[in-house]
This record gives structure tokens, sequence and C-alpha cells, in this order.
């Protein structure tokens, strides 16, 4: 039987240590993330960073750029544990950015839906 | 003659919370499962029709709407599947989701160590396997 590979970039999860007091968990995740920052709904800029961690409303990540506060912004992640190839599933937030420091920005999360992709869904919609 | 291995069991998991989502998602897969997630039960229902792969396991939070109705929806198309429940301290057992067991929810601040997750998880999965055939909306 084949060991189940964790993707290495993925979480270093197995001595989880939820340290702070807040309205919400925040699990420390490392996932590669794009994304763009839009300006009335353009994209005014597309890049790339790492997730720092993850709650159930707001994500922070290292952006390969300083990024300003107040502006929307779109992300996307896949989603690293569904094996074999077999298909892909992309996660796709949208929120706001509320605080940036250096180049980690904190996004409020006002959407997020998980997405197949990496095979056709003629005429597929968000779900439901 | 080389043996088959076994394929890896499908877990759905259903919550709202994104963390817990990535937080379960390493360790099924650490416990040799594939994971599927999804924010709520029209999603999930609706990603499995586009994945259509044989579930094993559903992990769900009972305070989602429509938790009922998706079990069933997907047991038309799947087959039999254990269920298994995700809840705070103070959430109600639903006697309609006839959950095998469950698991309690990270209260905020709480340390919590993945092996005990992966031990937990391990026995959801030995659930699994208890599964004769005769038993009805287990």
């Amino acid at each position: 039987m084949s060991a189940v590979a964790i993707p290495s970039r993925a979480i270093q999860l197995l001595e989880l240590e939820l340290r702070e007091r807040r309205s919400h968990n925040r699990y420390p995740i490392r996932l590669e993330v794009e994304y763009a920052l839009l300006n009335r709904r353009r994209v005014e800029r597309l890049g790339h960073g790492t997730t720092v961690n993850v709650s159930s409303n707001g994500i922070l990540f290292e952006a390969d750029t300083a990024l300003p506060t107040e502006k929307s912004i779109k992300l996307a992640m896949k989603w690293p544990f569904l094996l074999e190839g077999e298909c892909a599933l992309k996660l796709h937030i949208r929120g706001i950015i509320i605080r940036s420091v250096a180049k980690r920005a904190a996004v409020q999360i006002a959407y997020h839906e998980f997405r197949t992709a990496g095979f056709p869904t003629p005429g597929a919609s968000s779900a439901r | 003659m080389l043996k088959e291995s076994p394929p890896q069991p499908t877990v759905l998991i259903v919550d709202r919370d994104l963390g817990l989502l990535f937080w379960l998602g390493a360790i099924f897969t650490k416990a040799g499962c594939r994971t599927i997630p999804a924010f709520d039960c029209g999603q999930a229902v609706s990603l499995m029709r586009k994945l259509g792969v044989q579930l094993a396991l559903v992990v769900v939070s009972p305070e989602l709407v429509e938790v009922a109705w998706m079990i069933r929806t997907l047991r038309l198309s799947n087959g039999h599947f254990s269920v298994v429940t995700i809840a705070d301290d103070d959430t109600d057992a639903d006697s309609t989701i006839q959950a095998k067991m469950t698991l309690k929810r990270p209260r905020v601040g709480e340390s919590i160590s993945g092996e005990d997750w992966l031990d937990r998880v391990q026995e959801v999965l030995r659930l699994r396997y208890t599964y004769t055939g005769t038993e009805r909306n287990v």
C-alpha cells in the first residue's frame, strides 16, 4: 500500500497550538495563493504569496509585495488533499484587505467557494 | 503476485469554518483518505455531482441547514456511507442525522494536538468498516 504523501508545502499541522484567544480559531496553514488586487472591479495587480494562517472569516498571507488596505481582493488556493490527480479543487475567495504590515496582508472574507478545476464542467455555475 | 492497494476512501467534509476544513483535510489525508471540502450542504451536493466519486464517510456540522436533505440526496447516488458530526459542546444531537460519532469542534484558544485528532479520525475510519450491510440510515 502506498504511503500518503501530504504535499510538502501544504500544512505543518501535526503539532498545532492555537495560542491566540480570539473570536475565531486561526489555523497555521501554509499554502500557495494567487491574488488579484481589484480597483472598482478592475484588476489592478496580479501576484502570489503564501498563507500564514486561516480562520473561518479571514486569511493572513504573505504577498510578493506590500498591499494597500481597504482594497478588494480575490484569492485562489488549490485544495491540496484530493490525491491521485483525479481532479483539482480550488478555493476562490473574495474579500477586503483590512490590515497590511510589510508584505503581510489580512483579508476579511466576504465570499468563498470551492470550485472544480482540471476538467470541463459544461454549463456549470456556482453551487446552488 | 502483487497485492493491489486498497482504494483510498473519500471523505466529504462540510463545515462553515475554512480553517477547520483545511485542518481536517490534512488529518484525514494523513490517515490515508482523500477529502472533498464544502462550506454548505448545497455546495456539497453540487460538488459531488461534478466529481462523481464514491463516498465512504461524511463529516458534517449538524448546525448547517439541510443536512438531512444532503445525506438523503448523496445516499441516493452513492449508496451507503457513514456520518460523523462535528459539533460544539452545546450543540444538540440531531437524531435525523443518526451520526455514528461526534467530533468536538476545537474551542477558541484551545490547544489541540494533531496526534490526538489523528487518533480520533482513525477511530472514525474504523467505524466505517463495521458496517455490515444490515444497518439502515447509519
